[in-house]
């Protein structure tokens, strides 16, 4: 476990807490409806929460373990960020071939692909301080 | 524990294991270290740079002196 | 015909250093073992053709796993003029036991000194010349995933050919050495099995009990000569492995020199995926996106297909005279294909999918995840993986279960697959809970989905305790470094899997609906062109075999649907479709008007679909794949159990009050 500047360290902390609170937030809403009500989607939701929560206190003190959770929270934000998108590019199809009257895109777009935007810079944040580690 | 290191001594099983294991690298002198350990469930070991998973009933048979 | 053969440790990039020298197009997986079948290829250099086997991927040579006598008994019987031996730079000390042992074998070595750039991005230096040296064999530095190397290394194969170097051997202290010389001895006199295999390699196998070897002593007149000494050797096979990681301790020792290991990705990823709380959790948000995934992507597509065929049955139907041959086309082929068909994007979608988490190292987290639950169940970890597989189609999944070494094992995780509910079963239960339960409908589906593990913990524990006793197999398996998956490799996976999807249920769906066609158009004057139904040879068949299904409550075109569901399990849905009369669009608001079920008795039929007898295609790999008296035992298993259930179900229900 090699350390590295804890000052960008507190940086990404930061915003894992905030991307944490987030999700979880968003969860809490989906299992209860009231945005799109989503039982089991909401506790996907609370699981990616909990990866990012995870990896705060080692990430704000520098250790390469709390990036790990924050990689961890990126690739499912990622993952559930892609999904979503293509099943609204898959509504929109169904929409196309006549087996749905309408098809809005504003509320297609779910709160997993907002958030998934949301998270995009720290991806590129956790990047620059993971370059030199080895595949 | 996670991050422990260790020397295997030895292994303490039915011939078939102790094979398949030695086969596998597990062999005295062999370096190990502890990867990930959870409360229950296999553990993952690094050991001649390779990252082998092995369930806990193996692993409570091979004797390792720690470093 | 010059032969070569190529072997390795599992994950060392054979696969793809095969494809390189062959350019042919295979499986790569991360999975080890998946790769179980011998392949040929061939290439040409300098005007020779040259033939190369690519063996299974073995850590060492033993005769304890068939893999490993395989890839041995062709060294020795088919003495193949080269053998390459792959060793992932990365990880030097434990490649050279298999070299070790192939040059004990007296086999002509070359040495591929693959993922040679991973090294370089490590820092880790190898001294090639030195290894050279110490060894006595070329060794190649290549890179078989850009290509680096490989005509070096097809250089070096055909100088081998030509000219083996000086057959060193690589000496043990002493005492071994003693007991080798004193075997060597006995075994000197015997011609006939000095013939085949070299003399000092037969001496170290006899020390070290191999069980095939041994078995070649019976009989001969000087074996108890030969237990004397073994009495004598005492645990000396342990010894002879560990002196063989000395040897190659010390060869690490002068050929390698890497900087002090750091963290790598992998071991990142490996703390938050196999995290003692979040591991498992997170193992089932990456499961329930794959299914999301297959299931909702997919749709549009299969409804795509679903319309063009229902379209291009219409077509047919007012372009053409001939009423019978238009009905044959329209209701018979058309029908037949589309209903094939609608199911391609579902069953590829839950495959690429699969073979993304395959290809980038997760699955094997996952049998470590699984293991602690499977172990309890009396299964191994690995089981996990076919499970899984089998809520797409059990006939890969089946096929999967091959990289479960136990034969126990791996036996019990084919039989209890069928119960995993494979998505050819979803459109019965769509169709029916959609009707009987209307917007509680998804319950009612999941609770099949959850009803079919339930039975299969069940009947795992079941067969533990009675055929199968004993513990699963101790869980040891290698987990490799994370990759990114590349688009291409994955494509070719999915594809890999899915065609044994198109091949063997294809014709049967496509033959079923055909079928079932003709025996509901026919007799054609009786029935006018099939759309009397109750005088066609289906009505005929489905009223000889009703007394089975009556006292469950179901008539005899329910029972029928449930017939060919055993050649198909597609077919059930179609075969409503033929019996109403309608296309499989409107199947649905035909069979709610003509009320064949009722909630209870629906929800039992449901039940029912989930048990009985996996579909034909399933049970001819299941042949293939296990004995033919497991395949009878499940067989019978299920449909004992079908009927079991359903029975229950009704019971209880109607105690309750339904009907």
């Amino acid at each position: 476990m090699a350390d590295f500047d804890m000052n960008r360290g507190k940086i990404m902390a930061a915003y894992a807490l905030i991307a944490g609170i987030l999700y979880l937030s968003a969860g809490i809403m989906e299992i209860f409806g009231i945005i799109s009500r989503d039982i089991i989607g909401g506790i996907m939701l609370m699981i990616i929460a909990a990866t990012y929560l995870a990896g705060i206190k080692d990430t704000s003190n520098g250790n390469y373990k709390g990036l790990s959770f924050l990689i961890g929270g990126l690739f499912l934000s990622t993952v559930y960020g892609i999904l979503y998108i293509l099943m609204m590019i898959a509504n929109w199809l169904e929409y196309l071939i006549g087996n749905v009257e309408s098809f809005s895109l504003i509320k297609e777009m779910r709160i997993e692909i907002w958030l998934f935007f949301t998270i995009l810079p720290l991806v590129y944040l956790v990047w620059k301080n993971v370059r030199e580690i080895k595949w | 524990m996670p991050g422990e290191k260790g020397e295997i001594v030895e292994i303490r099983g039915g011939r078939g294991l102790v094979r398949r294991l030695y086969e596998m690298g597990f062999v005295p002198s062999a370096k190990v270290e502890i990867l990930v350990s959870n409360a229950a469930g296999p553990l993952l070991v690094s050991i001649n740079g390779m990252r082998m998973a092995i369930g806990r009933g193996v692993a409570m048979k091979i004797i390792v002196r720690r470093r | 015909m010059v032969t070569v053969a190529i072997i390795g440790n599992p994950n060392v990039g054979k696969t793809e250093l095969f494809n390189k020298l062959t350019g042919l197009k295979q499986h790569v997986g991360n999975w080890p073992g998946v790769t179980a079948e011998k392949k040929e290829g061939r290439y040409v250099y300098k005007g020779e053709k040259i033939n190369v086997i690519d063996l299974p991927g073995t850590y060492s040579l033993t005769a304890y796993s068939i893999d490993e006598l395989i890839a041995r008994n062709f060294i020795i019987e088919g003495k193949p003029d080269v053998v390459v031996d792959i060793i992932d730079a990365t990880n030097l000390e434990r490649n050279l036991y298999l070299t070790f042992l192939l040059l004990e074998l007296g086999a002509n070595v070359v040495i591929a000194l693959n993922m040679w750039d991973v090294a370089r991005g490590r820092d880790i230096k190898i001294d090639v010349k030195k290894l050279e040296k110490l060894l006595d064999v070329p060794v190649v530095p290549t890179v078989a995933t850009t290509g680096e190397g490989i005509d070096k290394l097809k250089e070096e194969i055909s100088k081998a050919i030509e000219k083996r170097r000086s057959r060193a051997t690589l000496r043990y202290g002493e005492e071994i050495e003693d007991f080798i010389e004193k075997v060597e001895e006995i075994l000197k006199e015997d011609e006939e099995l000095i013939k085949k295999y070299p003399l000092r390699w037969l001496a170290i196998k006899i020390l070290e009990r191999d069980e095939e070897i041994l078995k070649k002593l019976e009989g001969k007149p000087y074996k108890n000569k030969i237990d004397e000494i073994l009495k004598n050797a005492g645990e000396i096979e342990e010894k002879i492995v560990e002196e063989r990681y000395e040897i190659i301790s010390e060869i690490i020792k002068e050929v390698v020199k890497e900087k002090k290991e750091k963290w790598t990705f992998s071991d990142m990823l490996d703390q938050v995926f196999l995290h003692r709380i979040l591991g498992i959790p997170i193992f089932l948000a990456l499961l329930y996106a794959m299914f999301q995934f297959t299931f909702s992507f997919s749709a549009p597509f299969s409804d795509m297909i679903d319309m063009f065929f229902a379209w291009l049955g219409e077509i047919a139907r007012e372009n053409i005279s001939n009423p019978m041959l238009a009905s044959f086309l329209a209701d018979g082929i058309c029908a037949g294909l589309g209903a094939v068909l609608v199911f391609v994007p579902t069953i590829f979608a839950l495959f690429f999918a699969l073979a993304l988490l395959e290809d980038s190292g997760y699955l094997a987290r996952a049998a470590f995840l699984m293991d602690k639950i499977m172990y309890k169940l009396g299964l191994h970890g690995k089981s996990s993986i076919p499970m899984l597989i089998g809520f797409g189609c059990n006939i890969p999944a089946i096929m999967a279960a091959r990289t479960i070494e136990n034969e126990k094992d791996r036996i019990i995780t084919i039989m209890i697959n069928p119960l995993m509910s494979c998505s050819a079963r979803l459109p019965v239960y769509v169709l029916i809970a959609s009707i009987i339960f209307g917007g509680y409908a998804a319950v009612a589906i999941f609770s099949m989905y959850l009803l079919g593990i339930a039975l299969a913990i069940i009947v795992a524990l079941l067969l533990r305790k009675t055929l199968f006793k004993g513990k699963p197999s101790p869980f040891i398996l290698e987990l490799p470094r994370y990759m990114l998956p590349t688009l291409r490799s994955a494509l070719l996976h999915m594809w890999e899997r899915g065609k044994w999807f198109l091949i063997k249920a294809g014709t049967f769906i496509f033959t079923v609906v055909i079928l079932i066609w003709f025996l509901s158009a026919f007799p054609w004057d009786a029935t006018n062109g099939g759309e009397l139904i109750e005088n066609s040879y289906i009505a005929s068949f489905g009223h000889a075999i009703e007394p089975i299904f009556k006292p469950l409550g179901w008539n005899w075109q329910a029972g029928v649907a449930l017939f060919f569901g055993f050649l198909a399990k597609e077919a059930v849905v179609g075969t409503f479709g033929s019996l109403l009369g309608v296309s499989e669009e409107g199947v649905k608001n035909a069979l709610m008007n003509a009320g064949w079920f009722t909630p209870l008795t629906g929800f039992a039929y449901m039940a029912f679909v989930l048990i009985y007898f996996p579909c034909v295609a399933t049970i001819a790999v299941m042949l293939r794949e296990m004995k033919a008296k497991y395949t009878l035992l499940t067989i019978a298993y299920t449909i004992t159990l079908a009927f079991i259930v359903a029975g229950l179900i009704e019971g209880i229900g109607y105690l309750l009050g339904f009907s």
